[in-house]
């Protein structure tokens, strides 16, 4: 391994040292920001010496439109005609949607062959700089979630629900920690109605008008009071890839911090809000989530997943877009339809 | 039989990868091209890899590490940067070497395996007016074409050794060092290697992509992952 050395580099790295706070400040999202004008804006009521300078907090949209370009609406059907969803729906409980943990896979070596290479040159040939992205992105959890999504916006357009979502992601440095969560939903829900507003805005004056950034502690009582207004719509509350927020540095780590927050929001048995997380059932997240969750859904409860699969490849192999499979025999393209989803439920 | 998410997920994942080369094939070739399907996302990724022509390996490693470790979504212009530093200079400081650069950056960023990578466009680029020339650049991130792309990278099952795809494997301390020293590179790099690139591209990369922040954050990340007895070095 080669090491850093040269002494304009450690000159450079100490200036860096100096700079932590700052640093911390200007990358991490705090509650208190440039966004959080804008979002001040759709407020009813604005308030003389509002939160000027309030929140940067993560995205969740983009992720959600992410999620929602790749996602296959077929994928999961057989989960949303179950009754489990129609339960969560219309009681106020914990949904807690998971996976069981990949297991480590004895991969056969293949030898190479020069049909597979022949045909992957031209593949590579034929995508060149156009990335092929369509359902090769996040496949199943953002599905899960965004058809949740999907469905739930349904009923806040009606004016029966109001929505609040994050999505964790190990591919954003500003969608991996409780506080990233925490004031996402914060500016989320702040809009709802004037007595949330009015939670935020005690929260920015308690902090020098902004200019004290606000701790965690004080994040998740805000969060709570705003959850705990009496009267207010159902709220659903989607925590997707809970497994992407990382369990590593830290005691407690932002993984587990996350966990503590659920575990308190759901024991604060609020008959308005409905919870869904979603994740692996990584060890830690199991402990904590399993005793809250009347009837987690596991995949392996639910069926249907071949015929997804089946359906899946028919709608690419018979597809009028593919120039080169739509002069395949039909014969052929059912082989294709067949093989694929034997060898896929063998996995 | 008992399926996860996430086995779904790769299963899906699966058969899209298959796709992916059966639609190519004329029809003549399909049923050969079906009895020769690799029988895991594992195989069909290995068997991707070893497309990889040898000079264009360290490349690749190079673009992999950066993904694995990256703190915030690497843009394109970035990590082309990234894979014009020169780590083996001779003053022992990796350095920025203008000549490196390619002209078409998405290309040098696909070149290698462009199968394992993706490009997205998720117009969440800067807003700032002074770098408007490159805003086109801005929303363009690069991830992984799939989640299962860096678990593969980054798993023990690749580590194997005899596996003649173990160059590979991504070790996170030399993946955190190596971005550590490229950020550090390009940051000190005198401004006559941008000249050729417009005046404002070395503060708009430095804006977008990489910063002492971004070095102190790998550096930092290098370090617990030395100390952590659960690290992949113990």
């Amino acid at each position: 391994m080669t090491q850093l050395d040269g002494q304009d580099a450690k000159t450079a790295l100490q200036q860096t040292a100096d700079d932590v706070v700052q640093v911390k400040r200007s990358t991490f999202p705090s509650l208190f920001g440039a966004e959080f004008l804008s979002l001040t804006h759709r407020c009813r009521k604005p308030v003389v010496g509002e939160p000027s300078q309030m929140a940067l907090p993560s995205r969740p949209s983009t992720n959600h439109n992410i999620a929602c370009r790749t996602h296959h609406k077929r994928t999961a059907t057989w989960f949303f005609q179950g009754s489990i969803f129609k339960e969560w729906k219309t009681t106020g409980s914990l949904l807690w949607i998971h996976g069981k943990r990949m297991p480590v896979s004895h991969s056969h070596q293949i030898h190479s062959d020069s049909i597979f290479s022949s045909q992957l040159a031209l593949a590579k040939a034929s995508s060149g700089s156009q990335i092929i992205d369509y359902f090769c992105g996040s496949l199943l959890m953002p599905s899960i979630s965004s058809t949740i999504i999907q469905d739930i916006e349904a009923l806040c357009e009606a004016g029966n629900a109001s929505m609040i979502y994050f999505y964790f992601d190990f591919r954003d440095a500003n969608k991996q920690d409780l506080d990233d969560l925490i004031c996402s939903l914060l500016a989320q829900l702040f809009t709802c109605s004037d007595p949330h507003y009015d939670v935020l805005a005690h929260l920015y004056k308690a902090h020098r008008n902004g200019t004290k950034q606000p701790s965690d502690d004080s994040l998740t009582r805000c969060l709570k009071q705003m959850l705990s207004i009496q009267g207010q719509r159902p709220i659903y509350l989607i925590v997707d890839a809970l497994d992407e927020c990382p369990d590593s540095a830290g005691i407690p780590s932002p993984r587990e911090r996350v966990l503590l927050l659920v575990k308190e929001l759901v024991g604060l048995n609020l008959p308005n809000l409905h919870t869904c997380v979603t994740s692996r059932p990584e060890i830690g997240i199991r402990d904590v989530l399993h005793p809250l969750t009347p009837c987690p859904v596991s995949l392996h409860d639910q069926s249907g997943q071949k015929k997804d699969i089946v359906d899946y490849v028919r709608s690419v192999v018979y597809s009028d877009s593919e120039p080169i499979m739509k002069r395949w025999r039909t014969e052929d393209k059912d082989l294709v339809i067949k093989t694929l989803s034997e060898r896929a439920d063998g996995m | 039989m008992l399926v996860s998410y996430i086995q779904l997920a790769n299963r899906f994942r699966w058969v899209y990868c298959q796709l992916e080369i059966l639609r190519h094939c004329l029809p003549s070739s399909v049923r050969g091209t079906l009895d020769e399907l690799p029988e895991s996302l594992d195989a069909t990724y290995e068997r991707v890899l070893r497309e990889i022509k040898k000079p264009n390996r360290d490349h690749a490693l190079r673009l992999f590490q950066c993904l694995v470790v990256a703190i915030r979504p690497l843009r394109v212009a970035g990590l082309a940067e990234v894979l014009a530093v020169d780590f083996d200079d001779a003053e022992g400081m990796a350095k920025l070497n203008s000549s490196w650069r390619w002209e078409d950056q998405e290309q040098a960023l696909l070149s290698s395996c462009s199968s394992l990578i993706s490009i997205v466009d998720d117009g969440d680029g800067d807003d700032d007016s002074d770098y408007d020339d490159h805003r086109d650049h801005d929303s363009r991130a690069v991830q992984f074409s799939h989640f299962s792309v860096k678990e593969f990278l980054t798993s023990p099952r690749l580590a194997t050794p005899n596996r003649d795809v173990t160059y590979y494997h991504i070790d996170l301390e030399d993946a955190h060092s190596i971005m550590a020293q490229a950020c550090l590179g390009i940051l000190l790099q005198s401004d006559d290697c941008f000249e050729h690139t417009g005046a404002g591209i070395k503060s708009h990369i430095i804006q977008q992509h990489m910063s002492y922040v971004d070095v102190k954050a790998h550096v930092q990340f290098g370090q617990c992952l030395r100390k952590s007895p659960h690290g992949p070095t113990q």
